[in-house]
Formats: structure tokens, sequence, C-alpha cells
């Protein structure tokens, strides 16, 4: 059998339950090119969910305008609680997802990136995050109603 | 990774070029005696496959560059995409990877079929298909050394096209557009082994099971060919059947997942995907393809790369050392082959491209000392050897017929499907492009 490494490498995870709740973020796979708030893996892939601001509804308004003006970022499903975006590199065209999730229990905003692609990231994901959470807790909360 | 092919994108447009001198050529063998006598519905055996494909990226590499010279443009893209894209296609490297897989059941008769015959495009695995379970329980009870190679062979043909390709751009000059290919095969075979060596190989093998069901026919020959090659190294014994019931009840479970291995087998497949990274200490990588040095007064230039390859015993270590001067190529190269409890020594030269009145001839050595019987367990070696001679007339221009004889002792040498002695016989053309 082939295995065509440059497409399927990066893709593994599995989908968590916090309680009864399935949470869609999904762990992190064995390959350092993927962040997550989610305690379950190793350390190295862990990351601090972000903070709620004000209310949930203000802060997934807030991360919603950050997003959309991050660069080369495209929103691709923005439902009550939830985000998923693609971050997409300047030249190579590389593509990343980033994802946010609403944990009601903990009043936290869990956050997932990873490449759907390749070995190492060599640290973009985790740059990226602690850019957007930056931009998010910088932002007036009155950009939540832009 | 990201990095990593970002590298190799640039280092194409920096690096590829194709000088005035360079020059291309194909190479059909036509027939290969005896795999082809033996078992004609088994076409191609290792050498042809490896050649043809050897030949197709040549020639459509050669056809690329001077389309695009018509037009006063750089090839480099478009070559870099066909190559992308032959991943998919008949005589391609992943095509080449599963006939050499097809090969080693196709000298004992077993039938089998290339699912790249397809053309699955933009498919993130590929397999052998149409394999029978009581076949590969025969070829695991008979020649359990076979049945571990059947695993690591389509490994070895990744490896040894970018060897070949290697020789002729030292060598034979031959157009130094190759980067995206070398690159892509080394760092798939280091991929595939390091997936192979995670938790991913559980989850990839387990979504394949559940797509084939019980259809049999649909199911690759095994899985992720190095869960496999290292289950069955260490349990040269064990019996086909012993891997259980697939899991919709119909046939064996052929495919390994990581969790099938003990923590010896996972650390030693870990052990070899660190390895295989031996095959990135090569200097055509980054288009070095000549260092040059005095000698005696005399220039002569040379090479050298590591290689790593999983085998039917282990592991093999090897040093490629090209050397030319204005009448001599030779190539050797330096072996240790490895088991689970020793090491043992090999060295394989060859002289290419040497005069003789109108023929072109060359000739090859080998002299090793591989595990008994191929074993991972064998504490004792056994000596063996190759010699090959290949005479080559020009009959026009640009066309030669040639032919090589080859025997060897029981051994593993890349490329030559019989791990017992052996006596080939090959015929084949090269044609010369520019």
């Amino acid at each position: 059998m082939v295995l065509l490494c440059l497409l399927v490498l990066g893709k593994a995870g599995a989908t968590v339950m916090h309680g009864t709740e399935v949470i869609p973020l999904k762990e992190c796979g064995s390959k350092p090119n993927c962040v997550v708030s989610l305690g379950a893996g190793k350390e190295s892939f862990y990351i601090e969910p972000f903070p709620i601001r004000e209310n949930p509804q203000v802060s997934f308004k807030i991360l919603t305008s950050v997003l959309n003006n991050y660069k080369r970022t495209k929103i691709v499903k923005n439902s009550e609680g939830y985000i998923h975006a693609t971050c997409t590199s300047l030249i190579f065209r590389f593509v990343d997802d980033v994802e946010f999730y609403l944990d009601k229990v903990r009043r936290k905003i869990l956050v997932r990136s990873a490449s759907r692609v390749g070995y190492s990231d060599f640290g973009v994901n985790r740059n990226r995050v602690e850019e957007l959470r930056k931009l998010y807790l910088e932002a007036p909360l009155d950009q939540s109603d832009q | 990774m990201k990095r990593l092919i970002g590298c190799l994108i640039a280092s194409s447009f920096l690096f590829c070029s194709n000088s005035a001198l360079s020059q291309s050529q194909i190479d059909i063998p036509l027939i290969d005696a005896p795999y082809n006598a033996d078992h004609p519905e088994q076409w191609p055996s290792m050498n042809q496959s490896l050649h043809w494909v050897r030949s197709t990226y040549a020639a459509a590499h050669h056809g690329l560059t001077q389309w695009r010279d018509e037009k006063g443009k750089n090839p480099t893209m478009w070559i870099i995409g066909f190559d992308f894209m032959m991943t998919w296609f008949p005589l391609g490297s992943s095509w080449l990877h599963e006939e050499w897989h097809r090969a080693v059941m196709g000298q004992y008769g077993i039938d089998s079929y290339d699912e790249v015959n397809d053309i699955p495009l933009f498919a993130e695995t590929i397999s052998v298909s149409h394999v029978k379970d009581e076949d590969l329980a025969w070829l695991k009870a008979n020649h359990p050394a076979d049945f571990v190679r059947l695993s690591s062979a389509g490994l070895e043909a990744q490896n040894e096209l970018n060897f070949l390709v290697e020789q002729d751009q030292f060598f034979k000059d031959s157009p130094t557009d190759n980067l995206f290919l070398l690159w892509s095969n080394y760092i798939n075979n280091w991929g595939y082994l390091d997936a192979c060596a995670s938790e991913d190989s559980t989850k990839i093998t387990k979504e394949l099971q559940d797509a084939e069901g019980a259809n049999i026919s649909k199911r690759d020959f095994t899985g992720l060919d190095c869960n496999a090659w290292v289950y069955d190294l260490f349990r040269p014994q064990e019996a086909y059947a012993d891997r259980g019931l697939h899991p919709s009840g119909t046939g064996v479970r052929r495919y390994r997942t990581f969790e099938d291995l003990t923590q010896e087998e996972k650390d030693y497949l870990t052990k070899q995907s660190r390895l295989s990274l031996l095959n990135l200490v090569n200097p055509f990588l980054i288009n070095r393809v000549h260092f040059s040095a005095q000698f005696e007064g005399r220039q002569v230039l040379w090479n050298a790369s590591l290689r790593h390859h999983i085998t039917p015993f282990g592991y093999n270590l090897g040093v490629n050392v090209f050397l030319r001067s204005a009448d001599t190529k030779l190539l050797c190269t330096l072996n240790s082959f490895h088991n689970k409890v020793s090491v043992s020594p090999g060295v394989d030269c060859q002289l290419k491209d040497m005069k003789l009145n109108a023929f072109t001839w060359e000739a090859r050595t080998a002299l090793w000392a591989q595990p008994k019987d191929q074993s991972f367990y064998a504490e004792k070696s056994e000596l063996g050897g190759l010699l090959s001679t290949r005479i080559q007339y020009p009959y026009t221009e640009r066309l030669a017929p040639y032919l090589t004889l080859e025997m060897k002792t029981k051994g593993w040498v890349p490329g030559n499907v019989y791990l017992d002695e052996s006596v080939s016989a090959r015929t084949g053309l090269v044609y010369q492009l520019d």
C-alpha cells in the first residue's frame, strides 16, 4: 500500500467527551503542528483557553470581528458557541484550521489550531493563537457591534 | 514539514537547470528472464518497472523542457506539477512502489492488482488488491523472508528510483531537474515509517477496514507496509491465520495497527523512522551532483551519500561513493547489514560505461555477509555475492540494444526480487533523446 504522507499526516486526533457533552474540538495527534486547549493530550500541545469577555455572546462577536480582520483568514462555520476558520499561508498556500468552542461548564473559550499537512509547524499555530488572543483581549467591547 | 516543502519548491527554482551539456536517455527493458518466462502474466519485473518509471520521468521532463524553451519560459513549475500528478498515474512513483510489492508475489505466481492503474486521483492511500488470503498464508508459511520483503519492497522501490536518478545525473550527465522527485520519495519513505510508528496508523487502518467491509478482493495485501513489516519480521513463525478474523467476519484481519505491536516492535519501528532520515544526507538533494578533486595530477569528480533500507532481515545502512575520471566511472556502496543480534559487512562496486570497440560495457561485483536465511534472529551470517555484466551496442546514433547477465547467491540485493540464488538475463533498448 502506498501511503501518501504529505496528504495524510496531521489528520489524526479524536473527538473529546466532556461529561456527557461532545466537544467538537479534537485532541492533537502526535505531530508537533497543533495546539489545543484540552488537557488530555501532551503538555507540549496545550494552550490556554480564551477568557469570556463580559458574556459569551459578546465574546463570540469580538472573536468573529477579530477573525474577519485577521490576515488570510476565512470563517467557514459560525454557529452558536462554535467558530471554525481557515488560515492560509502567504506563499505556499498551506491551510491551517482554527476552531473556537464555548465551554459552558468552565466558562472559557477553548481553542484549537492545527495544520492540515506536514509534520512540524515550527510554532506557527501557537504564535497565531497567541496573536489572536492579544487582538481579542485588546479589542474594545463595542467592536462586538461591528 | 511546511518549511521543508517550501525549501523544496524554492530550491527547485534556484537549482533546476538543464545545461547545454546535459543528456537525456530512456532505458526500456523488454525481457527479464526468468521472471517474465516463469510467470508472464505477472509482468513487470522489478527491473522493468524501475526503468520504465525512470524513463517516463526523463522523457516527460525532456519534452516539457523543450516545449517551455521554445516559448522562452522556465519549465520548473511544469516539471514539479508533472511529478506531483504522476503520484496517481501508472508509470509514476506510487505505481512503482506497488509493482515491487506485486513482483515479490509475482515470482511465485500469486495474482494481484495495482490500483494505481485505476488512476485514483488525490487518494491518500492506494492498494494492491485482489490478493487471496490463502496465497498470503502460503507465502508466509513457505517463504517467511519473502513475506517480510513483501512489505518492505515498496519503500525499497522508491529509494532505488532515487538511486537510479542520482546515477544518471552523476555518470550520464542527465538533467538535474529531479529535485521534487528525489525529495518526495525520501520524505515520503520517512513519513510512511513515521506514520506507522504512531497512533495515526491505528486510525488510518481502522478507516480502511471499515471502508472495505467484507469484500476480500477490495482489500490491500497488507495495510500500512511498515506495521506489517515489523510485525512479521519479529514473528516469522506465527501462522498467517493467527492475525485473527477481519472485523467484518469475513477473511483474515490482514492489517496490523500500532496497537498490535509489542513495545519492542514499536521501538524498532521508531528507530527505522529515524534512520531513514540518513537518506537525506545526500548532496543530490541540493543539486550538488559533482565535487571535484585532483588525484595524481588528474581531475576526479566524486560524490557520496548515505542510504537506509528496511530489509527482510532487519535493515541496511550504506555509503554510496561515486567516482568519475576521464576514462573511468566507478560506483561503490559500502554496506552494513543489521538484524536483531548481529551486524555484517558488504561491498558492491560497478564499473560503468567502459568502451570496448563499438560496444559499451559495464560490470558489477558485490560481496556480502548477510544474516543466515535472511532471518531477523540469526546469529550467523552467510557469505554471498553477485556478478553482473552488461553490453550495449550502438545500433544507430540514438538507439542501442543491450543485454545484461546477472548471477547471485542467496542474499538480499535491492532491486533483485530473488532472495535465493538466481541467474537472470535482461534485454532492452536505450534511446538517446538529445
